[in-house]
C-alpha cells in the first residue's frame, strides 16, 4: 500500500484545522475557478504469495467558472434628503459569490415601481452616479470614492457603492425609487473594467480542460435567474417641509389720492404682506413670523390679520385679524398676531404641504 | 499547497512502485464522470453520468475505479485505496457499487458513523462525510485471472 506515507503528506495543520469546521461545502471557499482536480487510486493484490502494489492513472478535470453575485442595499432604510439637495447618497453592497475573481459592471437606474417597503415613486433624482466604496469606510468620500466599477473583486469578498443623485428643486416630490444592477464582468485585468462575462453555450460540449462560464445567481425583483446580474433596491425619500418666506408691500392709500392710485408719500398707509409657502412634502408646524417695522414708518393698530394667502395682488384670502397684544381670543382662534412696539409677529398652527400662508400688518410713512 | 503534496508524493510513490515491482499481472485504472441530472417525462427527476464537463462548485462527480487481472493467476487480498481528491468532498458509495471504508486520518478504516473527530477542545464529534480522506475497498472475493472488478463513489466539488 503507498497510501500511509501519501497520507502524513496530506494530514498537515492547516489540513486539519479545516476538517474540524465541519460547514456546509458551500459555508467554505468555493473551489477556485481553473483548479484541476485530480484523482488517483491504488491497489495492492497478492498473485502466488507476493504481494505487489500498482497505481492507476490520474483522472483530472477543470473546476469552471460558476458566476454568481449578491447585492444588497444597506441600512434597510431609506435615505433621507431634501428637495434641492446633491450628492445624495444610497447605499449598497456587492459580494462575489463566484469561485474567481471578477469585474463588476455597475449599472445605477430609477425606477417608477412601487415597493412597499420603500414607497411609491413620484420624481427622478438627478445627475446619478455610482461610485465604489475605494477607501472602504463605508461612508461615501467624494472625490476619493471615484471609481465606476468593481476592479478585481475575489471570491467571496464584499465591497461598498454608494449610488450618488442630487434631488431635485421641485415642490410636492416626496419619493425616488433608484436600483443598482450589478453585471459580473471578466477580470484578471486590474485598472480596467472587463468585458461583461458571457455564459459558455449548452450546446457546445465542454473539454475536461477549460474553465466554462456557468452562471449560477438567483432571480429577484426585475432579476432574472442565471443571468450573471443581480439588483437591489433603494429610494429617497423627502419627509421635511421646505418652508420659504417672502415679503411684499403696497400702498393703500395717500392723503392725497386716498385710494385712488395712491403713492408712497408721507402719511401714506403701506400693507406688509409676508407670504409663507411650503413646498412639502412634511408639514410645518407652530410657524411664527416676526418682522420689525421699518424705520421711519408707525405701525397701525389693529392692522395684523393672519390666514391663507390670497396670492396676486391680494395679501389675506381667508384670515383672521388680531389685535396689538399677545393674549386674548384672538391667539386661540385658528392664528395669532401681536405687535410689542418694533416687531410684528404672526403665528400659524401648521402649513401643509403646497400650502400658502400670509401675515399682514399696516404701517404708515412719517 | 495541499494539492501539491499530494501530487508529489504519488509520483514519488508511482516511481518506486515501478522499480520494485515492474508490470505486475493486476491494473487499476479510474475516470471520473459528471452527474447530471434532467427531469423525466413521468416528473421524476434522472441522473445521468456523462463525461466530466462543466463542473462548478456544488457539482456532484462520479469517480470510477477499475481493477483488472490480465495475469495467469487469480489475485487475492485486494485492497483498492483512493485519496478523497484535493477540492472534493466524499459523498457517498455510487450506485451499483460497494460501500468503502473510510478513514479521517488516512490510519484507520472503518464505516463513517463509528469514526470520530477530535476538535480544538480536546473532546471528539462524530466524523462527516466532509472529514473523510481517503476511501477503501477490501475486496472479499479474488480477481479471477483475467477477470475485472469495479468499485465506484460520489465526490462533491467543494
Amino acid at each position: 500500500m503507498s497510501i500511509h506515507p501519501l497520507r502524513g503528506a496530506l494530514l498537515g495543520g492547516s489540513a486539519l484545522a479545516a476538517t474540524t469546521l465541519a460547514a456546509p461545502a458551500f459555508a467554505q471557499s468555493q473551489t477556485a475557478s481553473g483548479t484541476t482536480v485530480n484523482n488517483q487510486a491504488s491497489v495492492s493484490y497478492d498473485v502466488g504469495g507476493s504481494t505487489q502494489s500498482v497505481s492507476s492513472n490520474v483522472a483530472s478535470f477543470v473546476v469552471d467558472k460558476k458566476v454568481n453575485l449578491a447585492v444588497a442595499e444597506v441600512g434597510g432604510a431609506v435615505t433621507q434628503t431634501a428637495i434641492g439637495a446633491t450628492a445624495q447618497v444610497t447605499t449598497f453592497t456587492v459580494t462575489n459569490l463566484t469561485n474567481a475573481t471578477q469585474d463588476f459592471r455597475l449599472d445605477p437606474d430609477q425606477q417608477s415601481v412601487s415597493i412597499p417597503l420603500l414607497g411609491s415613486d413620484n420624481f427622478n433624482v438627478t445627475n446619478m452616479h455610482a461610485y465604489v466604496d475605494s477607501n472602504g469606510n463605508g461612508t461615501y468620500d467624494a472625490g476619493i470614492d471615484t471609481a465606476t466599477y468593481i476592479d478585481e473583486l475575489a471570491p467571496d469578498a464584499s465591497v461598498t457603492v454608494f449610488i450618488v443623485a442630487d434631488i431635485p428643486n421641485t415642490p410636492g416630490i416626496d419619493t425616488a425609487i433608484v436600483s443598482l444592477n450589478v453585471v459580473a464582468a471578466t477580470g484578471g485585468t486590474g485598472g480596467a473594467l472587463g468585458a461583461d462575462l458571457i455564459a459558455s453555450s449548452t450546446l457546445v460540449p465542454d473539454s475536461a480542460g477549460t474553465v466554462e462560464i456557468v452562471f449560477a445567481d438567483g432571480s429577484g425583483a426585475l432579476d432574472l435567474a442565471r443571468n450573471g446580474q443581480a439588483r437591489a433596491f433603494d429610494a429617497y425619500h423627502i419627509s421635511t417641509a421646505v418652508v420659504t418666506l417672502g415679503k411684499t408691500s403696497r400702498v393703500i392709500s395717500d392723503p392725497i389720492n386716498f385710494l385712488a392710485n395712491p403713492h408712497a408719500i408721507p402719511g401714506a398707509t403701506i400693507e406688509y404682506c409676508m407670504t409663507i409657502n411650503n413646498a412639502g412634502p412634511g408639514t410645518a408646524t407652530n410657524l411664527t413670523v416676526t418682522d420689525n417695522v421699518p424705520a421711519n414708518t408707525t405701525f397701525v393698530p389693529g392692522s395684523i390679520q393672519v390666514g391663507t394667502s390670497a396670492g396676486g395682488g391680494g395679501c389675506i384670502l381667508v384670515g383672521t385679524s388680531e389685535d396689538d397684544n399677545n393674549t386674548g381670543a384672538d391667539e386661540t382662534d385658528l392664528y395669532g398676531g401681536s405687535f410689542d412696539g418694533t416687531t410684528v409677529r404672526g403665528t400659524i398652527p401648521s402649513v401643509a404641504p403646497l400650502g400658502a400662508y400670509a401675515v399682514a400688518f399696516r404701517v404708515t410713512i412719517n | 499547497m495541499r494539492h501539491a503534496l499530494l501530487l508529489g508524493s504519488l509520483l514519488l510513490t508511482t516511481a518506486t512502485a515501478a522499480v520494485a515491482a515492474p508490470s505486475g499481472p493486476v491494473n487499476i485504472t479510474t475516470t471520473v464522470l459528471a452527474e447530471t441530472r434532467a427531469e423525466a417525462a413521468n416528473g421524476t427527476t434522472q441522473v445521468r453520468l456523462v463525461p466530466v464537463r462543466r463542473v462548478v462548485p456544488g457539482d456532484h462527480v462520479v469517480y470510477q475505479i477499475k481493477v483488472t487481472n490480465s495475469g495467469a493467476k487469480p489475485a487475492s487480498g485486494v485492497v483498492i485505496a483512493n485519496p478523497v481528491p484535493a477540492g472534493m468532498q466524499y459523498a457517498g458509495p455510487a450506485a451499483n457499487s460497494p460501500a468503502p471504508e473510510v478513514s479521517v486520518d488516512g490510519k484507520s478504516f472503518g464505516q463513517l458513523a463509528s469514526l470520530r473527530i477530535a476538535t480544538a477542545d480536546g473532546r471528539a464529534r462524530p466524523a462527516t462525510a466532509a472529514d473523510v480522506r481517503v476511501v477503501r475497498w477490501r475486496l472479499a472475493q479474488p480477481v479471477p485471472a483475467g477477470g475485472a472488478q469495479q468499485v465506484a463513489f460520489r465526490a462533491l466539488l467543494k
